[in-house]
């Protein structure tokens, strides 16, 4: 799938595999986004990407395989395209726009192939999790 | 006779004939020819072209193929309409493309080559190639040696293999 990627400015080390793109970055991803003020990708030997790691401001859309729709924010992301898992840190607050639910914690991860959020609170605070319940008509 | 002197001195102007300074004078043309250069390390330049003009302290070369041999991981290769290959910087206009043997292209309008820090750099917009990704921006320095590349205003369309 392909990347598209914009932002201020840009450097790659190939001897280190390690490409940066800082200032407002932007990434679209078919129907996911992600804006970040930095955005560091790692490659393989074959220079294939095989981590990206989001940090400062971080917001995203992103849309899971079965149709959900997650939009957030947090401090940093990372995000693994071999296992389409998404790592968020740092104030995380996720939505998931379909079944009105939410969730505040310092780490969540998404996985997109199987749909499932999971959030870790900070030491001394719990995770947050906002269920809307529609009421039964009367 | 001091009547002609004087009146010689009277009548008889000085021409006002423009001293021409031949200063950047071209010394020799070649055309269709091959350049190396070596030193005692081998074959460091290599340079093609379909006509070149020797002046004093530099080569101006149409339809320049300027490889540099140098870097024992990466051979770098540079093509342009025009070229001026001046101590060790090679100014490429027009149609440049700087392409590594590892995969790495990029073309641009123009470009400038340092031979002895290896860097590339251009600032009139750039479209670049590496493997299946590619990269456009206003300006790019990129080393040969670090294999390190630095960009402005980028933007970046980049093939994920996903499983």
């Amino acid at each position: 799938q392909e990347l598209k990627v914009k932002s201020n400015s840009f450097t790659s080390d190939q001897n280190s595999g390690i490409s940066v793109f800082s200032g407002d970055v932007n990434i679209l991803k078919g129907q996911d986004e992600l804006n970040a003020s930095k955005v560091t990708i790692y490659v393989n030997k074959e220079k294939k990407p095989t981590k990206f790691v989001a940090d400062g401001n971080v917001s995203f859309n992103i849309t899971s395989k079965d149709g959900a729709v997650y939009k957030g924010v947090s401090g940093r992301a990372i995000y693994l395209p071999n296992t389409k898992e998404y790592y968020f840190y740092e104030n995380v607050h996720l939505q998931q726009l379909n079944d009105k639910k939410e969730i505040m914690g310092d780490e969540v991860v998404l996985k997109t192939t199987d749909g499932k959020a999971y959030a870790k609170g900070m030491k001394k605070e719990p995770v947050i999790m906002i269920f809307n319940i529609d009421e039964e008509k009367k | 006779m001091l009547v002609v002197l004087a009146s010689i001195y009277i009548f008889f102007k000085p021409l006002n004939i423009k001293q021409q300074a031949f200063v950047d004078v071209p010394l020799f043309e070649i055309k269709d020819f091959t350049m190396y250069e070596l030193d005692p390390t081998g074959l460091h330049t290599i340079m093609l072209g379909s006509t070149a003009t020797r002046y004093s302290n530099r080569y101006t070369v149409k339809d320049i193929d300027y490889t540099d041999n140098k870097n024992k991981e990466y051979i770098a290769n540079m093509q342009a309409n025009n070229g001026i290959y001046k101590n060790d910087i090679v100014t490429l206009t027009g149609n440049v493309t700087y392409t590594r043997d590892d995969g790495l292209t990029f073309k641009t309008q123009k470009a400038v080559y340092n031979k002895k820090t290896s860097d590339v750099v251009s600032n009139v917009g750039y479209v670049a190639y590496m493997n299946d990704s590619v990269l456009r921006g206003s300006y790019i320095k990129y080393n040969n040696e670090k294999n390190r590349i630095f960009s402005k205003n980028v933007r970046a369309k980049i093939q994920l293999q996903e499983r």
